[in-house]
């Protein structure tokens, strides 16, 4: 199981897009967590499925100009 | 606050603002009034959005569309996914209800920026008058930042009818994501070296290269190392087609030695490209090779994302393909590769193709679409703008069609959106009244967005639109005959329109030419003179079968070539 940690400002609609975008990969969502902090909404996420597609999500969500920060790892490390 | 928003317009060196007014958008088009920023009426607004692609791909810079809420933004969806599958930079600016009513289901309310999210690389609805022209700003220089796209402004009526505020609020955003990184040395490194090695290189070129300014590194490349190019279809638009090492376009209906070179590498150098199954029919074979390393494949892309997506390469290259290219020039030994053989085997298919086509067309009563387009060149001046539409004339212009400036072919390949030939055209025009633009439709294509033909005398936009008039869904009823036993259902027209009355009705010459011969001196006369042109060509359904065709999940060497050329597409080395 991956994590992926995302920051965004604190909008719907950004947030809305990082959902659009991960309801497309192959992966299982196991869990998602939105925190919220000043300006800026923090998206957790576990997800489990083959490496490519975890990278696929990940390098998709990058994209977003609106994902100001993305990190990815073990599940146990930041999570 | 819709001054200010004309005022950043202006700072931008926006002409033309696209679209269609409505109430919730009229605040904004007031505000063009008396201003040197021309609106450009279409009669859909999914000709505006095809339009400002023809635009933006020509201009090299983002057009600028502007439609009300409601339905006039909904009819944007499938330019906006057109051009997102395409990477062309635009913003489209949509009206919107006063934010008071928000989520009440007031007339002509939509969430746009729902609708929208997956079909557009930034979308953003502004709720404050200050956010106004920072949202602009993000949209604008976001869509043609790094790999270009399309961007949204959603603008609330009560919004634009507001004062101008005193300040301006920041819109956040991470833009530098999108700035190429440096290129990595010691990947160049080993591309170069496998380079070096190769017995069977190609280069595959994709639309990145267009976009990147990149085709002179290409071409200095392929003269160095005596490699063959191949594109994908947008990359067509990227290869001057008279360059003697270009193979034409691989893929679905791509040329038979376009699919030999890339079937039979051993070193891809693919730049600009996403790995398109239309390109590659399926990606099996491919993937197989790279990962036993029978084939090298070395993949640059401006977008990481991009990189190993479908394919995963020996060698990923992130940043920008001019950059990367001539730190690949810099680094070869210029002696590096020479197989002329594999070159000339390549030339070999071509003639083959050229001769087995040739007498197709020779047998072909009336016109054949590969003779037409043929006959078409000839007719047109070299700078000559080329817009499709969708279907079986957009495939054989990919086969038949030359390219000889950058940036001159211009068809809708990711999204395969009928429609988009003459709307492309008008904005390909509108971007540049002193190049000539052709545009070569299907009556199917063609009457989907006809209504924009208006344009043509309003704006004085004078297009030449040849239809290639089989009265058929061509394309789907070729697939029809193959692969549904020729049960042909729902493909076939009635005589009905006459496209001679519509071009009548919309005030532009027409022509049903009876032979090659005037088929060429009335094009080649209307494009002398800058004068618009309506060609009905006639073209008999049953004998237009798009050939080579690679069918959907088959590897490029199946390829399905014309009668009477008997070639393997598979190399065989000494």
């Amino acid at each position: 199981m991956r994590r992926i940690s995302i920051v965004t400002p604190k909008s719907l609609d950004a947030l809305g897009r990082v959902i659009a975008v991960t309801r497309r990969a192959k992966v299982q969502l196991v869990d998602m967590a939105v925190t919220s902090e000043d300006s800026l909404y923090r998206v957790h996420m576990k997800v489990e499925g083959p490496h490519d597609e975890v990278q696929w999500l990940v390098s998709k969500l990058d994209k977003l100009p609106e994902v100001l920060k993305i990190d990815e790892g073990n599940i146990d490390i930041n999570y | 606050m819709v001054d200010k928003l004309v005022e950043v317009f202006r700072s931008y060196g926006i002409k033309h603002v696209l679209g269609i007014p409505g109430g919730s958008i009229m605040t904004l088009y007031d505000a063009l009034y008396n201003q040197d920023i021309e609106p450009v009426l279409f009669r859909h607004e999914q000709g505006a959005i095809h339009a400002a692609e023809g635009y933006a791909r020509v201009a090299r810079r983002p057009a600028v569309v502007a439609v009300t809420s409601g339905p006039g933004a909904a009819n944007l969806v499938t330019g906006l996914a057109d051009a997102y599958m395409d990477s062309v930079p635009l913003v489209a600016i949509t009206g919107q209800v006063a934010t008071t009513i928000f989520g009440r289901d007031g007339f002509q309310e939509t969430d746009i920026p729902g609708i929208v999210t997956p079909i557009t690389k930034f979308v953003y609805q502004v709720r404050k008058p200050a956010e106004a022209t920072a949202a602009f700003k993000a949209a604008y220089e976001i869509s043609m930042v790094g790999r270009p796209g399309p961007t949204v402004i959603d603008l609330p009526r009560d919004i634009q009818a507001s004062p101008a505020p005193s300040h301006e609020e920041r819109i956040v955003v991470n833009m530098e994501k999108f700035i190429p990184p440096p290129v990595d040395e010691d990947k160049v490194r080993i591309a170069v070296k496998y380079l070096a090695e190769a017995r069977r290189p190609v280069i595959l070129v994709g639309g990145g290269v267009l976009w990147s300014g990149a085709t002179p590194e290409v071409l200095e490349l392929s003269k160095m190392l005596y490699v063959p190019i191949v594109s994908t279809l947008p990359g067509k638009a990227a290869v001057p087609h008279d360059f003697p090492l270009y193979m034409g376009p691989a893929g679905m209906h791509g040329r038979a030695e376009a699919d030999a070179a890339l079937a039979n590498a051993d070193v891809i150098l693919a730049v600009g490209t996403r790995f398109s199954d239309r390109t590659w029919g399926r990606f099996k074979e491919l993937q197989e090779a790279v990962r036993s390393g029978r084939v090298k494949l070395i993949h640059i892309d401006v977008d990481k994302s991009e990189i190993g997506k479908n394919v995963k390469p020996t060698v990923g290259i992130v940043g920008d393909a001019k950059e990367a290219l001539r730190k690949i020039i810099n680094l070869l030994d210029a002696a590096a590769v020479s197989n002329q053989k594999f070159v000339a085997w390549l030339l070999e298919i071509r003639k083959k193709y050229e001769e087995a086509m040739s007498n197709v067309a020779d047998s072909t009563s009336g016109f054949h679409p590969w003779r037409a387009l043929k006959v078409l060149r000839r007719a047109a001046p070299r700078n000559t703008i080329l817009t499709t539409g969708v279907g079986s004339h957009q495939m054989w212009t990919e086969i038949a069609w030359e390219v000889y400036e950058p940036g001159s072919y211009i068809t809708s390949a990711g999204l395969g959106t009928m429609g988009f030939g003459v709307p492309a055209a008008l904005g390909a025009k509108l971007a540049a009244r002193d190049r000539p633009v052709l545009c070569i439709d299907g009556d199917g294509s063609f009457q989907m967005t006809m209504n924009n033909l208006a344009l043509v005398r309003e704006y004085d936009l004078p297009i030449v639109v040849v239809i290639f008039d089989n009265r058929a869904l061509q394309l789907v009823k070729q697939w029809q005959i193959y692969m549904y036993q020729r049960r042909i259902i729902a493909t076939e027209f009635s005589k009905m329109p006459d496209f001679l009355k519509i071009a009548e009705a919309y005030n532009i010459d027409a022509v049903k030419p009876e032979n090659y011969a005037q088929l060429e001196s009335a094009v080649a006369r209307a494009l002398r003179n800058n004068e618009p042109l309506i060609v009905d060509l006639t073209i008999d359904s049953e004998s237009d079968i798009v050939l080579p065709w690679v069918k959907p999940g088959d590897w490029l060497t199946s390829a399905i070539l014309p009668e009477g050329m008997e070639v393997k597409l598979t190399y065989e080395e000494d």
